[in-house]
C-alpha cells in the first residue's frame, strides 16, 4: 500500500458510494414526483360513505285512540368495529367487556361478543349492538370506564315497548331484526332497509310495515382512507312512520281474552256425559268481534297468546321453537283467521238460505222430527239422528233452527241433492260461498286461512290427486246431508263465520274485515287516511228468505225452547234483543267443538260476536255463555272499569295482576306490578342470552 | 505566558495540545446521527401508535432506549484510541464466532431465521456485533504489514470473513451475509488489493451466488423475495404473493408525493397495509408521510454522513484506521442502498434493516458503535 494509494482508493469507494446515491434519488424521484399515485387509484371509489339511521317507527292505537304499541329508550352497549380491529389486544377487550356485562346481571360469554362482531349483518359503519337494555347504573359504569374499554361505547336507541302486554298479541304483532331474505326482498324499498333494522314480522306490524316504518335519515361522511369519518358533508333527519289506528278496542279486547280465558277454564270444569266420552281439555279458542254495519274487527282474541315484549333485541331460537310447538297449543297461532273449524249448526242458516232461495222449501211447512231421519234413496249409512237422539216433534223452519232440529236440515240437505237437477249440484255450496265462506276474508292480518266448502268437483278432483287417501269421488247424498247441518268437508274461521252472520244480520252486505281505521300523523295526531269499509259482495236477501231466518236465530236467544236461551237468562233482551246459533261441531276423536255466532240487536244489528272453543263439548254450556258475557259489555253492563295501567317499563301488566287493583289502593299496587314485572323480564333476559350462546345472537325469524 | 505554565502545568499542557483527542471531535457525525435517529423515533411512532385514540408508545419507547444506550456506545468507543482496536480483536472476533455459533443451537427463531438471542423482554441479534467484529479483524489484518498483498493473503483475509458468514447462511439470513461480502470486498480494495484479483473474486461472487440461488441452503421464500424482483422488472404481473409487501411499500412511497401525506397521516402506514413496517420497511413511512422532501432530506443526511466519513478514512494517521472508516462506511451505506432500494423495487428484498431509522436495539447499537470507531479515528489521528 503506497502513500497515495489510500486517497485514490478511498475517493473511488466515494464515487460508488455516490453512485448508488444517486440511483436512490432518482428512483424516489421517478415514484414520487412523477409517477404520483392519487389515493383514489390504490383505495378507489368515493370518500364519501352514506350511513342511514333508523326513525322511530310509527305507534299503534286502538279506536278511542289509547296506545298499544309505543316506542321507548332501550340502552345498548355497543363495539365500534373499526377501532376494535385496531387494537393491540382485543380478546382482552373482550374479556373484560364480558366481566361487566356479567357482574352486571346481563350473562353474555366472550365468544357471543366476538360472533356479534364477525357478524355480518350490522352494518360495518355503525357500532355493533353487544347487550341490549341494560340498566342505567350498568350505563354510568361503562361510561366512567371507557378508556379501559376502547371501542366499546353505550349509546340510548328506541325500542318497541307493549303498555298493554299481552293484550291483542295476535293483532298487533310483534318486530324483529330484518333476516337477509326480507333485506333482498327490499332493496328497491324507498325506506332502505339495512342490516340490523328492525321490521315487522307478523300482525298488523307486518302488513303495515311500509306505513309504520320511519323513513330512515341519512348522513353522508366524509371518510379518508382508513375508512374513518373526517366530516359530514349532508345529513337529512329521519322522519317518523304514521301512527296507525285499529279498529280495536282495547278495553273491548281486555275483556273478551278474559272472558275467553276464564271461559276455557269452565269449560275444563265440566263433568263427562259419559265415561267414555273423550275429555274436556278446552285448550285454546277464538272469539271475534265484529261491527256488522262495516266488518270492522272490534276484539280479536286467540287463546293460547304470548308476549310481544319477549321479541325486542330477538328471541332466542329455544323460545320461539317453544311458542311454534304443538305440546303448547301453538300461542303464535292466530286461530281467529288462521284455525279452520267444522262451523257445526252455525252452517245451518247459510243452508236454510241456499233453501228458501231456490224455492226447495215453504217456510211455514211444518215437518215432524222423530229424532232421526232415513235417506230414502240409500245404500250405505242410511239413518241419520239428531245430537242426543232428541226429537222436536213437528216444527217448521223457524222452529228447527231454534231447537237446532238437525233432523230438518237432513231434509233439506237430501231434498236438494235430489233435486239437482233443477238447482244444481252444489246450491248450498254456491250460498256459503257467497256470504264470503271458504274464501280468505282479506282481513290486514298475515297468514289468513281460505277455509273449505267442498263440493263435488271438489271431492272428486281430490279423490283423482290421491285414490289412497281418498277411496271415494263421487259426491254421496250423504255428503248432502252433512253439509246441510256444516259437518263433513268445511272448514271455516271464526273471522269468516262472523263475517258470514254480518252479512246476514245487516241485510246482505259483505264487507272485508278490518283491522285498520286510519293513519296518523306521528306528532300532529291528524288523520292521514281513512281506512273506510270494504264492500267485496252482495247477498240477495228478500224479507221472504231473511225474515224467517233471523227469526229462527232470534228464537235460538229468546225462546223457551232455543238452544240458547237458557245462557242468555237475566241478559235485557228487551232492549236488545240478541240473535244466534249454537253450533257443536263433532271432530272425533277429540271432544266436539263448541262455537256460537250471534248478532244484536235485532233487527238493526251492530255487532256479530263469534266465539269457538276448542274441545269444549256443548255450545249452549260454553261457547253461549261467552258470548253472552261478551254482549253483556257491548251493551254497557260492565265490570268495575280496571286499574289504570302501570307504567309502561313494566310491560307485562297482565289482566292478572290489574284484576286486584280494583280492590287495592292503585297507588299502592304499581310499584309491586313494575318490580313484578321488571324482574320477570330480567329472568327472561337471562336465559335468553344462555340459550343464545348456542344459537344464533339474534333471532332469525 | 510563562508564569501561567508554572502555576498549573496540567492547564498549560491541555491548552499547548492541539493533538489532544477532544479537540477533535466530530460534532457533525453526532448531530446526524442524532438527526437520522430523531426521524426514526418519529416514523416508528407513526408506523406502530395505531388508529385508536390512545397512540401506543411501546415500540418507540424501547427505540428511544436503544438511541440512548447507542449514543453511550458510541461515545464510548469514540474516546478508546481505536488502535486499542486492534489488540481488542483478538477476543471480539472469536467472542462473533462464538455467539454466531450459539445462536444456530439456542436461538430464537423468528421468520424462519434462526438469528435472535432472547433475554426475557429484549432480543440480540449477533449478526449486528459481527459485522464490527468483522471490520475489526479483518482490517486488522490487512494493515497488519505494510507489504504487497498476496493472493495468499488475500485469501487469509477471506477465511477471516467466511468464517462468520458461512454460520449466518446457516441461520439463514441471506441479507446480512451480502452485508458482509460488500465490507469484505471493500476492505479488500481500499487496502489495495490488485484489480485482477479483485474481478477475479466478483465473478466468484457472482457464480456462487447463483450456485446458491440453486442450491438448498435457501429457504424458498427467500429465493422467492429474491426472485420476485427479477420477475416483476420483465412482468409486472406475476402475481406472486411474495410481491406483495413491495407493492405495498412502492404504493406508499408513490402516495407520498413532493410533500407526503404529513406525519401521521398516510394511508397506508395508517392502515397497517406495508408489512414489517417499522423495521424493514421503515423508509416507506417517510416516504409516504414526508414526500419526496422528507425521504431526499434522509438520503442527503445519509450521503453527508457518507461524506464525512470518507474524509475521516483520508485524514486517518495509519491504514488501519482508513480501513475502519471505509469497512463502517460500506457496512452502512450498503445497508441504506439494499433497504431504500428494496422499498423502492430497485434492489431485491432481504432483511436488511436501515441504519438508525428501522426499529431494533441489535441495529442501533452496532450502528452507533460504527460510528464511534470512526470518531475514534478522527480524533486519534494526531497521537
Amino acid at each position: 500500500m503506497t502513500a497515495e494509494q489510500p486517497a485514490l482508493r478511498v475517493a473511488l469507494v466515494g464515487i460508488v458510494v455516490v453512485s448508488m446515491f444517486s440511483a436512490l434519488f432518482a428512483r424516489l424521484y421517478y415514484l414520487q414526483v412523477l409517477r404520483n399515485t392519487t389515493l383514489e387509484q390504490v383505495f378507489g371509489g368515493p370518500r364519501f360513505r352514506e350511513v342511514s339511521y333508523e326513525g322511530i317507527r310509527g305507534r299503534i292505537l286502538d279506536r278511542n285512540g289509547q296506545v298499544l304499541v309505543d316506542n321507548r329508550e332501550s340502552i345498548v352497549v355497543t363495539i365500534d368495529r373499526g377501532q376494535f380491529d385496531a387494537l393491540v389486544d382485543p380478546n382482552g377487550l373482550q374479556l373484560r367487556l364480558a366481566r361487566a356485562l356479567n357482574g352486571a346481571g346481563y350473562p353474555i360469554k366472550v365468544s357471543d361478543i366476538a360472533a356479534r362482531i364477525e357478524d355480518p349483518r350490522y352494518d360495518p359503519l355503525k357500532p355493533v349492538p353487544i347487550a341490549e337494555g341494560v340498566s342505567i347504573e350498568l350505563e354510568t359504569y361503562l361510561l366512567e370506564r371507557l378508556y379501559e374499554l376502547p371501542s366499546v361505547d353505550v349509546i340510548r336507541e328506541q325500542i318497541r315497548t307493549y303498555p298493554h302486554g299481552t293484550l291483542a298479541a295476535h293483532v298487533i304483532g310483534y318486530t324483529g331484526a330484518i333476516n337477509s331474505e326480507e333485506l333482498q326482498a327490499r332493496k328497491e324499498d324507498p325506506k332502505e332497509y339495512q342490516p340490523g333494522d328492525d321490521i315487522g314480522k307478523a300482525g298488523v306490524e307486518r302488513i303495515f310495515e311500509g306505513e309504520l316504518r320511519a323513513t330512515p335519515g341519512r348522513r353522508t361522511i366524509e371518510v379518508d382512507a382508513t375508512e374513518r369519518e373526517i366530516g359530514t358533508r349532508s345529513d337529512s333527519a329521519a322522519t317518523a312512520g304514521s301512527d296507525l289506528q285499529l279498529t280495536i278496542d282495547i278495553d273491548l279486547q281486555r275483556y273478551v281474552e278474559t272472558k275467553l280465558r276464564e271461559a276455557l277454564i269452565a269449560a275444563r270444569q265440566q263433568a263427562k256425559r259419559r265415561p267414555t266420552d273423550p275429555e274436556l281439555r278446552a285448550p285454546a279458542g277464538a272469539l271475534v268481534v265484529l261491527d256488522a254495519t262495516n266488518a270492522e274487527v272490534l276484539a280479536m282474541a286467540s287463546y293460547p297468546t304470548y308476549e310481544p315484549s319477549e321479541f325486542i333485541g330477538g328471541i332466542s331460537a329455544y323460545r320461539f321453537n317453544e311458542m311454534n310447538d304443538p305440546g303448547a297449543f301453538f300461542p303464535f297461532h292466530n286461530r281467529a283467521i288462521q284455525s279452520l273449524y267444522s262451523p257445526g249448526s252455525t252452517f245451518k242458516p247459510f243452508t236454510a238460505v241456499a233453501a228458501l232461495e231456490r224455492e226447495v222449501i215453504d217456510p211455514a211447512e211444518v215437518f215432524t222430527d222423530r229424532g232421526s231421519y232415513e235417506l230414502k234413496d240409500c245404500t250405505d249409512t242410511c239413518v241419520f239422528q239428531n245430537a242426543g237422539g232428541t226429537s222436536y216433534g213437528k216444527i217448521d223452519l223457524r222452529q228447527a233452527m231454534t231447537v237446532s232440529s238437525d233432523v230438518y236440515f237432513y231434509r233439506l240437505g237430501e231434498q236438494m241433492w235430489v233435486n239437482q237437477g233443477a238447482i244444481g249440484q252444489s246450491a248450498i255450496q254456491d250460498t256459503a260461498r257467497v256470504f264470503g265462506l271458504g274464501t280468505a276474508t282479506g282481513v290486514q292480518l298475515p297468514g289468513e286461512a281460505a277455509g273449505l266448502i267442498s263440493d263435488p268437483e271438489f271431492k272428486r278432483a281430490r279423490h283423482e290427486d290421491n285414490p289412497t287417501a281418498f277411496p271415494f269421488g263421487e259426491w254421496f247424498t250423504g255428503d248432502n246431508v252433512n253439509l246441510a247441518i256444516g259437518q263433513g268437508d268445511v272448514g271455516v274461521t271464526p273471522l269468516q263465520l262472523a263475517n258470514a252472520y254480518a252479512a246476514l244480520a245487516n241485510g246482505g252486505t259483505l264487507y272485508a274485515p278490518s283491522v285498520a281505521k286510519a293513519l296518523l300523523d306521528h306528532s300532529t295526531g291528524t288523520i292521514r287516511l281513512s281506512y273506510a269499509a270494504r264492500q267485496i259482495g252482495t247477498v240477495n236477501l228478500p224479507a221472504a228468505i231473511r225474515g224467517p231466518v233471523i227469526d229462527g236465530l232470534s228464537g235460538v236467544v229468546n225462546d223457551k225452547d232455543g238452544t240458547a236461551y237458557g245462557a242468555f237468562q237475566g241478559f235485557p233482551l228487551d232492549r236488545f234483543e240478541v240473535a244466534g246459533k249454537t253450533g257443536t261441531a263433532e271432530v272425533p276423536p277429540k271432544a266436539d267443538t263448541a262455537l256460537f255466532a250471534a248478532f244484536g240487536p235485532v233487527p238493526e244489528a251492530r255487532y256479530v260476536v263469534v266465539a269457538v272453543i276448542e274441545e269444549a263439548g256443548f255450545s249452549a254450556e260454553t261457547a253461549a255463555p261467552l258470548v253472552r258475557q261478551v254482549f253483556e259489555w257491548l251493551v254497557g253492563i260492565r265490570p268495575v272499569p280496571p286499574a289504570p295501567v302501570a307504567a309502561p317499563a313494566a310491560a307485562t301488566p297482565t289482566i292478572t295482576t290489574a284484576a286486584p287493583a280494583r280492590a287495592a289502593s292503585p297507588l299502592l299496587l304499581l310499584p309491586v306490578t313494575v318490580m313484578v314485572g321488571v324482574a320477570a323480564r330480567r329472568r327472561l333476559r337471562r336465559r335468553d342470552h344462555l340459550v343464545l350462546t348456542a344459537g344464533r345472537p339474534r333471532c332469525p325469524f | 505566558m510563562s508564569l501561567l505554565t508554572k502555576l498549573s502545568p496540567s492547564v498549560e499542557s491541555l491548552r499547548r495540545d492541539p493533538g489532544a483527542p477532544y479537540r477533535h471531535f466530530d460534532w457533525s457525525l453526532l448531530a446526524l446521527s442524532l438527526m437520522l435517529s430523531s426521524i426514526g423515533l418519529a416514523a416508528i411512532f407513526s408506523a406502530t401508535k395505531g388508529s385508536g385514540p390512545d397512540p401506543h408508545t411501546g415500540i418507540v419507547a424501547r427505540q428511544m432506549l436503544a438511541v440512548i444506550l447507542g449514543l453511550g456506545l458510541m461515545a464510548g468507543f469514540a474516546f478508546v484510541d481505536y488502535r486499542k482496536l486492534r489488540e481488542l480483536a483478538v477476543v471480539f472476533y472469536p467472542v462473533a464466532l462464538l455467539l454466531l455459533a450459539a445462536v444456530l443451537v439456542v436461538g430464537q427463531n423468528v421468520k424462519g431465521a434462526q438469528a435472535w438471542f432472547g433475554f426475557g423482554p429484549f432480543q440480540l441479534q449477533p449478526s449486528e456485533p459481527a459485522k464490527l467484529a468483522l471490520i475489526i479483524e479483518v482490517s486488522s489484518y490487512l494493515s497488519n504489514r505494510r507489504a504487497d498483498l498476496t493472493p495468499k493473503r488475500v485469501a487469509m483475509a477471506l477465511v477471516i470473513a467466511g468464517m462468520p458468514m458461512g454460520l449466518i447462511m446457516l441461520q439463514p439470513d441471506l441479507g446480512t451475509v451480502l452485508v458482509f461480502v460488500v465490507v469484505t470486498l471493500t476492505l479488500l480494495a481500499v487496502a489495495g488489493t490488485k484489480a485482477r484479483y479483485l474481478v477475479a473474486l466478483l465473478v466468484l461472487g457472482v457464480v456462487s451466488t447463483i450456485g446458491v440461488l440453486n442450491s438448498d441452503l435457501l429457504e424458498q421464500y427467500q429465493r422467492d423475495r429474491l426472485l420476485v424482483f427479477i420477475e416483476r422488472s420483465s412482468d409486472r404481473d406475476s402475481g406472486l404473493a411474495e410481491s406483495y409487501n413491495v407493492d405495498q411499500s412502492e404504493t406508499a412511497i408513490s402516495l407520498g408525493g413532493l410533500t407526503g401525506r404529513g406525519w401521521g397521516k398516510g394511508p397506508q402506514t395508517q392502515e397497517g397495509r406495508v408489512p414489517e413496517q417499522q423495521t424493514d420497511f421503515i423508509f416507506t413511512v417517510v416516504g409516504e408521510e414526508l414526500g419526496f422532501i422528507g425521504g431526499s432530506a434522509v438520503l442527503a443526511l445519509f450521503l453527508v454522513l457518507s461524506v464525512r466519513v470518507l474524509r475521516v478514512a483520508q485524514l486517518a494517521r495509519e491504514d488501519f484506521g482508513t480501513l475502519l472508516c471505509c469497512g463502517v462506511l460500506a457496512m452502512i451505506m450498503f445497508q441504506v442502498f439494499e433497504n431504500v432500494g428494496m422499498s423502492m423495487r430497485i434492489t431485491p428484498v432481504t432483511g436488511i434493516p436501515l441504519p438508525f431509522l428501522s426499529y431494533g436495539g441489535s441495529s442501533m447499537l452496532t450502528t452507533c458503535a460504527g460510528i464511534g470507531i470512526v470518531l475514534s479515528v478522527h480524533m486519534h489521528r494526531f497521537r
